[in-house]
């Protein structure tokens, strides 16, 4: 895979905190999260339900639910700034900018409207999509409408969707879990945005059809190089699609680095103890490694390093400071004291 | 009592529940208190008087204290409304626990409350008064009649989700018998949401109660009620108008009343319901 | 396919309940222990002779067993003959639709008002959820539905048309579907008997007008009942779209809210409130019967209560079916039209 460092960074999220709000209480959910993706670029989010990977993806599209609130950090979408916009700007960075596609498609398309219906909206909305470069500019509404219906069929197509005219007219339980992702994904890439956010969009599928999803995508981005923000908790997934990997835990990030540095030697323990769950199977046994303990409410965070009482290589400065994140080579970045401490 | 622990939490549920038992109150003492002989009082001289210190209320067209007439209907209303609902509730969950225990007997069941819910209440209820001819006892019947369905069909929905909850299985595998797992089991759970319904409904045969009384179907002259006061007092709406504002705003306040606590208890008892 | 399937087994599941509505109706006015059938159509009070009775009770075919009765009682009915009314002095079916436009118009521009008013009411106060306008909604809704329709009616006669009348204002009317006037100077030569529309039809602007003004105090008291339940039903509704992951999806394409409110989900939101407002119909019909007296509008809400005051019972009974089945119809159009706006109920 060529390198990308040198493209331009599409997304800058630095030290974000979000706080929830549970039971009457803020507290904490995300810990100066900071997370870079250069363009084409396709960085893994990995992390179990919990750790903040969803809450991430939608402070970045301005998507941040009634009970939570950004109480610091910066978000900056191709250098522009996201947080403090008005909703009126959100909407026009949502419309182009980015993109999300979420997990149980079936909840997320609209029941009573047509699969056609529901993508063309979005060439209504911006009709500047519209415009190919090579062809006329449509004028009348009805040419619009017309080359809208056509650029549809042409989405549905181009995310391998059989019989795309007959799909058009259809309404979303007509459709399978894997044919609905497949209309939500080409309504992410009709907007031709700069950043796609991929939550978890395997995980209400079957095995089977989750490998057809995954390949689409290896191959739209072969083909349009897509920059993709891919949230999973599946680390084969990563290690199909990603470039690079950041590991989230209990609202921070623990270790970032690209794919095959953490594959063959991760740093964090966590990270290690997460590589080492994927069961392996000796002669007629299978060995399963489960990382003892669960992972902390945030309600009832523990002192210093969140994951200190899980942790098999624990020091005495974990259960007080929270380690810093720090470089340990270039670009792998690394929060724990086992890996160099501020204050050495 | 916990559930007037509850109560005190919501203050409009709160406001209901004072405001209903002040008149009940009035209603029970009423007619201890005022001689009944007060509807015969005719007195011409203070005919179509406006409330003062005399009568609290002013008077009607007979110079009868129209206080006194107010708190005297709003026993009978309050007495004829309770006992219809309290009827209609009991008739109303015995038919609905049998529909949803006896599968036989569910379909048949279901199709006559259908029927009877496909007419409104006031329409039904006129239907029937007419034909029994006009009496207060009958036009209880009537309304009976009208209220039970609504009650007998909530009760067979919740006996049926009810039966489908693990834990009557878990306890049917332990071997308990039917009729006790019936009475003491599903039953008292699934009583809650069906009386949380009553309140409301109260509030609603008072008022078609009254609406009756209005057009001319009420118990007689000489029996105070609260939409036959509303009626008489309509011809001398414009001299007189609190003949026509007292009775009017006693039932509106007891219906609020009733509206408010029964809101509160349908949110407490059963907030997925939505029929 | 599917939607004239659908829309056949509504008709025939429909159709059985009314059958079942005859049988009750039958069964009330025939069958009730202690009641004499005969008592309906004899004036009280008024001499009769004993072959007159005799002629009566053939003719009623009283002697035959309930079931034989039934059949020639749904015969009747099925041929038109309801009976005779006493107190309209005509067959009780052609009393009955003689009234009904005037019934129909005041019921149809109560729904329009409930409807136009609880809807965005019921929107805005889901939009603003636990704020002011949400709970002056719930305010005025539960307040509403306290009231007892017949002496809303009555206030609104005295705050409208009595005090403007004593001060000198222009006031609205409070009886008839018309200005006497009016009706007298420039009358109407009826086409369907819906004053609005015929008044239209026949470009007779000054009845339009009288029309109108006639129908705003009825319908404001009629729409009441149906207004308190759209406006909660509409807000308990939207609350429960407004959760929906779809419009998380919506709004993240960059909807603009104005669109992902309208188009994604009123379209799932207003389905309850359809149903709602079928049922308030009924309701509705109940009380167009006190609101009409009230008002002395000549429909057939009002004949009906002259009837129970006669001891009519032909004639109030012929009105029970008559509603019931006029709900029938409703609950079916209300069906049609889940399946135009609901995709999936059509299979």
């Amino acid at each position: 895979m060529a390198t990308v460092v040198d493209r331009e960074i599409v997304l800058a999220v630095e030290d974000l905190c979000v706080e929830l709000s549970i039971g009457g209480t803020w507290v904490q959910a995300l810990n100066d999260v900071s997370v870079t993706i250069r363009r084409g670029e396709v960085l893994g989010l990995v992390g179990e339900s919990g750790s903040g990977k969803s809450l991430t993806a939608l402070s970045i599209a301005g998507l941040l639910p009634d009970n939570a609130r950004v109480i610091a950090g910066s978000i900056r979408l191709n250098g522009d700034e996201v947080l403090g916009k008005s909703e009126q700007a959100l909407n026009r960075l949502r419309a182009r900018s980015v993109a999300l596609v979420f997990q149980n498609p079936t909840s997320y398309l609209n029941p009573v409207l047509t699969v056609g219906d529901q993508i063309a909206e979005i060439f209504e909305l911006n009709p500047e999509l519209l415009d190919d470069g090579h062809a006329r500019a449509p004028r009348s509404r009805r040419e619009r409408r017309r080359e809208a219906w056509r650029k549809t069929i042409e989405a549905l197509r181009l995310v391998r969707i059989p019989d795309p005219a007959a799909v058009v007219a259809r309404y979303p339980f007509e459709l399978s879990g894997g044919m609905q992702q497949r209309v939500v994904i080409a309504m992410a890439l009709v907007r031709e945005p700069d950043l796609i956010i991929a939550d978890e969009i395997t995980t209400a599928l079957d095995v089977t059809v989750q490998a057809q999803i995954l390949s689409l995508l290896a191959e739209l981005r072969r083909s349009i190089g897509m920059t993709l923000l891919l949230i999973t908790h599946d680390l084969g997934i990563v290690a199909q699609l990603a470039d690079r990997v950041a590991v989230m835990y209990s609202g921070s990030v623990v270790e970032s680095s690209d794919v095959s540095s953490l594959f063959k030697a991760p740093k964090h323990p966590y990270a290690k103890a997460l590589l080492e769950t994927v069961p392996t199977i000796h002669g007629d046994h299978t060995v399963f490694r489960p990382i003892p303990g669960a992972m902390p409410a945030l309600t009832d965070p523990p002192p210093g390093c969140r994951f200190h009482p899980r942790c098999p290589d624990v020091l005495p400065a974990c259960s007080t400071v929270a380690p810093e994140p720090l470089a340990v080579a270039r670009d792998h970045i690394v929060a724990c004291h086992l890996h160099g401490t501020p204050r050495r | 009592m916990r559930a007037l622990r509850l109560i005190w939490h919501s203050k409009l549920a709160t406001l209901g529940v004072v405001l209903f038992s002040g008149i009940l109150v009035a209603a029970i003492v009423a007619p201890l208190v005022i001689p009944a002989s007060v509807v015969r009082d005719v007195k011409f001289s203070a005919k179509l008087s406006p409330p003062g210190a005399a009568h609290w209320f002013g008077t009607d067209d007979f110079g009868r204290d129209l206080f006194s007439m107010v708190l005297l209907a709003a026993h009978l209303d309050l007495r004829v409304a309770l006992t219809v609902v309290f009827a209609a509730l009991v008739v109303g969950t015995v038919l609905g626990a049998i529909a949803g225990l006896v599968e036989r007997l569910d379909e048949p069941l279901m199709r006559v409350t259908d029927i009877f819910l496909s007419i409104p209440s006031l329409v039904l209820a006129m239907a029937i008064a007419s034909v029994l001819g006009r009496s207060l006892q009958n036009l209880s019947i009537a309304l009976i009649f009208v209220s039970w369905p609504i009650y007998c069909r909530l009760m067979r929905g919740q006996v049926l989700s009810e039966k489908q909850k693990p834990y009557v299985r878990a306890l049917r595998t332990l071997g308990v018998g039917h009729t006790r797992m019936i009475l003491r089991h599903i039953i008292p759970n699934t009583l809650f949401p069906v009386v949380a319904r009553a309140p409301a409904d109260v509030g609603l045969v008072l008022i078609t109660m009254a609406a009756l009384s209005y057009i001319g179907f009420g118990p007689g002259p000489y029996v105070p009620e609260w939409g036959s006061l509303v009626a008489a007092g309509q011809s001398y709406i414009f001299q007189a108008p609190w003949l026509v504002i007292f009775p009017g705003v006693a039932i509106f306040l007891t219906s609020l009343s009733l509206n408010l606590v029964g809101d509160w208890a349908r949110d407490v008892f059963d907030p997925r319901l939505r029929s | 396919m599917g939607f004239l399937s659908y829309v056949l087994r509504r008709l025939g599941f429909l159709g059985l309940v009314l059958l079942g509505v005859s049988m009750v109706v039958f069964f009330v006015l025939r069958g009730m222990p202690g009641v004499d059938p005969l008592a309906a159509y004899i004036a009280p009070g008024l001499p009769i002779s004993q072959e007159a009775l005799s002629s009566l009770r053939k003719q009623l075919h009283l002697d035959e067993p309930l079931p034989v009765q039934y059949f020639y009682y749904v015969a009747n009915l099925l041929r038109g003959d309801w009976g005779y009314s006493r107190t309209a002095a005509q067959p009780v079916l052609d009393a009955l639709l003689g009234r009904l436009p005037a019934t129909v118009e005041l019921a149809i521009f109560a729904v329009v008002l409930s409807v136009a008013i609880g809807v965005p009411a019921g929107v805005i106060a889901a939009l603003r959820k636990d704020r002011a306008p949400d709970i002056a909604v719930r305010v005025v809704s539960i307040t509403g539905i306290s009231f007892p329709v017949f002496w809303l009616g009555i206030i609104l006669q005295l705050v409208f048309f009595y005090y403007p009348a004593t001060l000198g204002l222009p006031g609205l009317p409070s009886r008839g579907r018309v200005a006497e006037e009016i009706a007298l100077l420039s009358p109407l030569a009826p086409v369907t008997g819906f004053h609005l529309i015929d008044s239209l039809v026949r470009g007779n602007v000054p009845f339009f007008v009288s029309t109108l003004r006639h129908l705003v105090l009825p319908a404001i008291a009629l729409s009441l009942i149906s207004l308190a339940a759209i406006v909660r039903i509409m807000r308990a509704s939207m609350l429960e779209v407004l959760r929906q992951d779809y419009i998380l999806l919506a709004r993240s394409k960059g909807l603009p809210l104005r669109i992902v409110i309208v188009r994604h989900a009123l379209r799932n939101a207003i389905t309850p409130v359809l149903t709602t407002a079928g049922t308030t119909l009924g309701i509705l019909l109940g009380g167009a019967v006190v609101v009409e007296t009230v008002f002395s509008w000549p429909g057939m809400g009002s004949l009906a209560a002259q009837g129970i005051l006669n001891n009519d019972s032909v004639l109030v009974v012929g009105f029970t079916l008559f509603v019931a089945t006029m709900m029938v119809v409703v609950n079916l159009a209300v069906d049609v039209l889940y399946a135009v706006v609901d995709p999936r109920v059509r299979y």
